[in-house]
């Protein structure tokens, strides 16, 4: 078992926080904020810079960031899309479900 | 080793599993030409029976017909037997140039391509005409293969509710700040035969600036009044941008595709639709077989006219036997069994009535809608009609559901 270690951050500019703020901490929204802030740690940071390189070097133009990703599986489909906000990811997920909503006939 | 034991292993777990779920597919053999009257093998090493066929794509009949045998023939003499190659390194014949022309003029569009299948057609078209900054909107129900070609194309992906046109109305407005909208649906959908609203949607794509897409599969070649499709139906013919059918049903049943519709669109999918560009197309003897159908059809209206015949005889016989159908203008008619076992028993007890019609139940159709699809053809007789109606009605007694509407038959049989 990890040392359980906290950390302590000063809220922007004077910004308190009310109860629709609390409310929207939940497990999903914390995990990702703790992904991103690990992501941004960027462990392998030489690796992923040498791969940029090589993409680019293939004539690639290589964009990167944190984003939501959102993902709905039925039996063997699977449907998964990103966005920059859970919003709209989740909205976009459910309309790419809907498109399997029976397999249809031949 | 490669395939080892635990891969074997996985791959009889899942298999079982789609056993264990009644999803398990097995196919019957027949023994005969694809016609009103098959001789079916069931289950394999059964005695072969002769049953009347209410399950194929056979809408106008041409499946076996004698000219379309010989034109094949002829063509498998003058063109030979395949191209061995792609279209655009060595598989293109003046013939698939004749018949791109033919169906062009068929369908009222302004160029037309060949593709291997319009499942291929469908996955291959999206992602040849559309980029990341347009948008897709389509009905709900549209067919698997346009399903999967969305899920190939960079553009955003939306839907709207079937056949619902507040709702497609409403995406078209959310959708104004894309560069392209194209608006996708089927002509004829294949679940319950009913017909897109195209003169609606083509004029709501007018108003906000959109394209259409139909696939009308299950309808070139018998659906409006001269056989050319939904758009002819619904008075907007030449009016859509995009077109894909199948060979592979009213035309003749062989197999082939294609993308139909305006010069550039048609133009973008030569160079970039990756089913065309790396598959070979329709083999030499089907496009001289498709030339003799669209001869056959192009002027002569019969065999549209015997299919509605059939069509009305066949709903209409039906609703006189007491079953709930599914309302339609289109020769795909579903008995509403609503009950997944009781279509598999109705099913089976036809079959053994000598009629063969299929049960499709979720995850095809959607929950708690059960049904036999039966489908008629030209090449249905009055004779096969009554015979198919008096099986009907001797199976629907035995299970007790002649007169029944959906409320009564889910109270007795669940859903
Ligand atoms: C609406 C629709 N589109 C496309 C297809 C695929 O046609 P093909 O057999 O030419 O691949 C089908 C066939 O089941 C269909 O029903």
């Amino acid at each position: 078992m990890l040392d359980t270690r906290t950390i302590e951050l000063a809220l922007p500019g004077g910004m308190t926080l009310g109860d629709l703020d609390i409310d929207a901490l939940d497990p999903d929204t914390m995990r990702a904020v703790l992904h991103a802030i690990f992501g941004c740690c960027d462990v392998a940071r030489a690796d992923a810079e040498a791969l940029r390189e090589t993409l680019e070097t293939n004539g690639w133009t290589v964009r990167q960031g944190l984003t939501w990703v959102a993902c709905a599986e039925r039996g063997d489909v699977t449907e998964r899309v990103s966005a920059p906000s859970r919003c709209e990811a989740v909205a976009r997920l459910r309309e790419y479900a809907l498109l399997h909503e029976a397999e249809g006939c031949p | 080793m490669t395939y080892s034991t635990p891969i074997r292993e996985g791959y009889r777990q899942e298999l079982d599993a789609i056993r264990e779920a009644g999803l398990f597919k097995q196919e019957r053999s027949i023994h005969s030409p694809q016609s009103a009257g098959i001789r079916v093998e069931f289950p394999e090493g059964a005695p072969e029976r002769d049953v009347i066929n209410f399950c194929a794509n056979n809408y106008l009949g041409l499946s076996s017909h004698p000219d379309v045998i010989a034109a094949a023939h002829a063509g498998l003499d003058a063109r030979g037997y395949g191209m061995s190659s792609v279209r655009f390194i060595c598989g293109t014949q003046d013939i698939h140039h004749q018949l791109e022309r033919k169906l062009t003029e068929f369908l009222g569009t302004e160029d037309t391509l060949l593709f291997p299948s319009c499942m291929d057609a469908n996955a291959g078209v999206f992602e040849a005409v559309l980029d990341a900054e347009d948008v897709m909107i389509a009905d709900r129900l549209v067919h698997a293969s346009i399903v999967d070609g969305m899920r190939l194309a960079p553009a955003v992906r939306d839907t709207y509710k079937h056949s619902d046109m507040k709702h497609l109305e409403r995406k078209l407005q959310e959708h104004q700040d894309k560069r392209r909208r194209l608006i996708i649906t089927d002509g004829v959908f294949s679940m319950d035969g009913d017909l897109a609203k195209l003169d609606e949607i083509v004029a709501l794509a007018r108003q906000y600036d959109a394209m259409v897409f139909v696939d009308d599969s299950h309808a070139s070649g018998f659906i409006g009044r001269t056989g050319r499709g939904t758009h002819e139906h619904c008075g907007v013919f030449g009016e859509i941008d995009i077109i894909t059918t199948t060979l592979g049903k009213g035309l003749g049943g062989a197999s082939g595709g294609c993308v139909s519709g305006r010069a550039e669109i048609v133009e973008m999918c030569r160079q970039k639709a990756r089913p065309y560009l790396f598959s070979n197309t329709v083999a030499p003897m089907i496009v001289a077989g498709t030339l003799k159908v669209l001869d056959l059809i192009f002027t002569d209206t019969s065999r549209r006219d015997k299919l509605e015949w059939n069509t009305e005889y066949w709903r209409q016989g039906l609703i006189d036997l007491g079953f709930d159908i599914k309302q339609g203008d289109s020769p795909i008619v579903p008995v509403m069994l609503y009950n997944a076992k009781l279509a598999q028993d109705v099913s089976r007890d036809l079959y053994d009535e000598g009629v063969y019609a299929i049960g499709f139940f979720f995850p095809v159709v959607p929950k708690a809608a059960a049904r036999i699809r039966t489908q008629l053809s030209a090449a249905h007789d009055k004779e096969h009609l009554d015979k198919g109606l008096a099986a009907f009605a001797k199976v629907g007694a035995k299970h007790g559901i002649l007169g029944l509407g959906k409320q009564e038959i889910v109270d007795r049989f669940g859903t």
